[in-house]
């Protein structure tokens, strides 16, 4: 590798780290204002223009306050589970595409931090690790709020990760590949003239199950019953404060901005243009130089890809105060004798229709 | 550039490894082997398998060891954290049966571990492989044309597997 290729991966890694930890703070801000907007109240409006430095405020909050660890936990993993919770979710972000590439120079440079051939594959690797952190700190913080918590937690993930994984296998086998770029490219193409080929018209029962599932692995509403207030307190997190609880609200918040990333690319065109707004760019084409109109191109597909994500993060806060939560055992009925089920015979009757009708 | 990095890998997980057999609680045993899977799948990705590093990830340090972590949670074994005894006879037995291995083991890689030895290099190389089309397709190529029926034996195993489970567990519920 020379020294432009190094320079651009810092860059892009610097970027997806920039974007991901750096709107963590506006979605706090959106999810709480987005609340008191459904709830008809009014949020957190005193900090700054519209309450935006709120976060800001919180932030020194939570960091200046007695950072302490209970008597009776696991000193070691009590402070490492924290300290890890955001590893995952952001290692994930790695092999998700936001743009097709720029030109610079005689260079080409890919807008995905690892280009891999089986970048799904990847993402679910990294995705898997998220159950730890949430396991690790149940266990370390040796309270039985926390612990159960994390039982819930940890149960929960793996069994809606069967649902998802067969949501997933039934769209691989419409995309005929694990490459997300090509994934995309195949989406950026119109389905009977008026429609845009996205996985969400071409399977639209996987898209639901997919949805739902990444609902319960991101431990969101409905399906947060790992920190259901009213019944264990807090859930995992219970003993973590000031800046250790932080963490684990900025872990959630990153992977939640993961599984929007992750889904938009499967299921909604990733980073392909927002229909309509082709003519936009084509005003352009004549203009510029081919290379300069690809820049502007991939520009308008990270634009996009931003706004689809934006969208997706919109949803998560609508469903969470529209939807009441789940009682335990009826998340067990959802997950294990209503969607995966569903998610095997849709398999099948995509792998049916492929093999009579091809793709 | 890549030697240097498989080389720390391999360090970590070898220590990772011997924490695990040696650490007093169940759970940091089970973290370590959580994270030496971890290196493992690194060590694979870097050498250019990125496929199984994947694979690796997703159904060890992804999959069976949450269940581990899972049971180990659920079974409250902080009483089973004593000190190990080397005075009964079965003690013996386990050191004497598992020196004897190692040291067959150490004979063998001694013996047979050095250059000449080393198996040769099948038909998929590295570049072979990129010409196929990548990990997924090579493998899967392999898997479902030359090792068909192997899989299909596997995957009955792992079916009967999972009925005596159900078988066992049932039982007990009744």
């Amino acid at each position: 590798m020379t020294l432009f290729d190094w320079s651009a991966l810092a860059l892009k890694i610097l970027f997806v780290l920039g974007i991901s930890f750096g709107m963590v703070p506006q979605l706090v801000w959106f999810e709480r204002r987005g609340a008191a907007w459904m709830q008809a109240r009014v949020g957190p409006n005193r900090v700054g223009i519209f309450g935006l430095m709120q976060p800001l405020a919180d932030v020194i909050k939570l960091l200046s306050k007695e950072s302490f660890i209970p008597a009776a936990a696991s000193r070691f993993y009590y402070q490492l589970a924290p300290a890890i919770s955001a590893i995952a979710p952001v290692a994930a972000m790695a092999a998700i595409p936001f743009g097709s590439f720029l030109i610079i120079g005689e260079h080409k440079v890919p807008l995905q931090i690892a280009q891999l051939d089986m970048g799904i594959l990847a993402v679910l690797a990294f995705a898997g690790l998220e159950v730890y952190p949430i396991m690790l700190a149940g266990w370390a913080s040796n309270n039985k709020y926390s612990m159960l918590g994390a039982l819930r937690g940890s149960s929960q993930m793996v069994s809606y990760e069967i649902a998802l994984g067969l949501a997933l296998v039934s769209m691989l086998l419409i995309y005929g590949t694990l490459d997300l770029n090509t994934m995309v490219s195949y989406q950026d193409q119109s389905l009977l003239g008026f429609l845009p080929r996205w996985g969400v018209f071409l399977n639209p029962l996987a898209c639901l199950i997919f949805l739902i599932a990444i609902f319960a692995e991101t431990n969101r509403l409905p399906f947060d019953l790992p920190e259901g207030e009213s019944e264990l307190v807090a859930g995992y997190h219970l003993e973590y404060g000031a800046g250790k609880f932080a963490l684990f609200f900025f872990a959630e918040y990153v992977a939640m901005m993961m599984a929007s990333a992750l889904y938009i690319t499967i299921f909604f065109g990733g980073y392909a243009l927002i229909p309509g707004t082709g003519w936009i760019l084509n005003l352009f084409s004549t203009m510029l130089s081919p290379d300069m109109f690809q820049n502007l191109l991939a520009l308008a597909q990270v634009a996009s890809f931003i706004f689809k994500v934006g969208c997706m993060m919109f949803f998560f806060v609508w469903v969470r105060w529209t939807l009441p939560r789940f009682r335990y055992d009826q998340l067990m009925h959802l997950g294990w004798k209503l969607l995966f089920p569903i998610a095997l015979v849709n398999l099948m009757a995509v792998a049916l229709i492929i093999a009579w009708i091809g793709v | 550039m890549v030697e240097p990095v498989v080389a720390i890998l391999a360090v970590v997980v070898a220590v990772l490894a011997t924490l695990t057999v040696f650490s007093r609680s169940p759970i940091s045993s089970a973290f370590c082997l959580v994270i030496m899977m971890v290196g493992l799948a690194g060590i694979y990705g870097v050498s250019g398998a990125h496929f199984i590093a994947a694979l690796q990830a997703i159904v060890y340090a992804g999959a069976i060891m949450v269940l581990f972590v899972f049971s180990i949670m659920l079974l409250n074994m902080n009483d089973e954290t004593s000190e190990i005894r080397f005075k009964t006879w079965k003690a013996f037995v386990a050191v004497l049966f598992s020196g004897g291995l190692c040291v067959a083991m150490a004979w063998v890689f001694i013996q047979w571990g050095s250059e000449t030895h080393l198996p040769t290099p099948g038909t998929m190389t590295l570049e072979q492989i990129r010409l196929v089309g990548g990990n997924v397709v090579a493998v899967s190529g392999q898997l479902f044309s030359n090792a068909y029926i192997q899989f299909e034996f596997i995957s009955l195993l792992l079916l009967v597997a999972i009925a005596s489970a159900l078988v066992l567990a049932k039982r007990k519920v009744d």
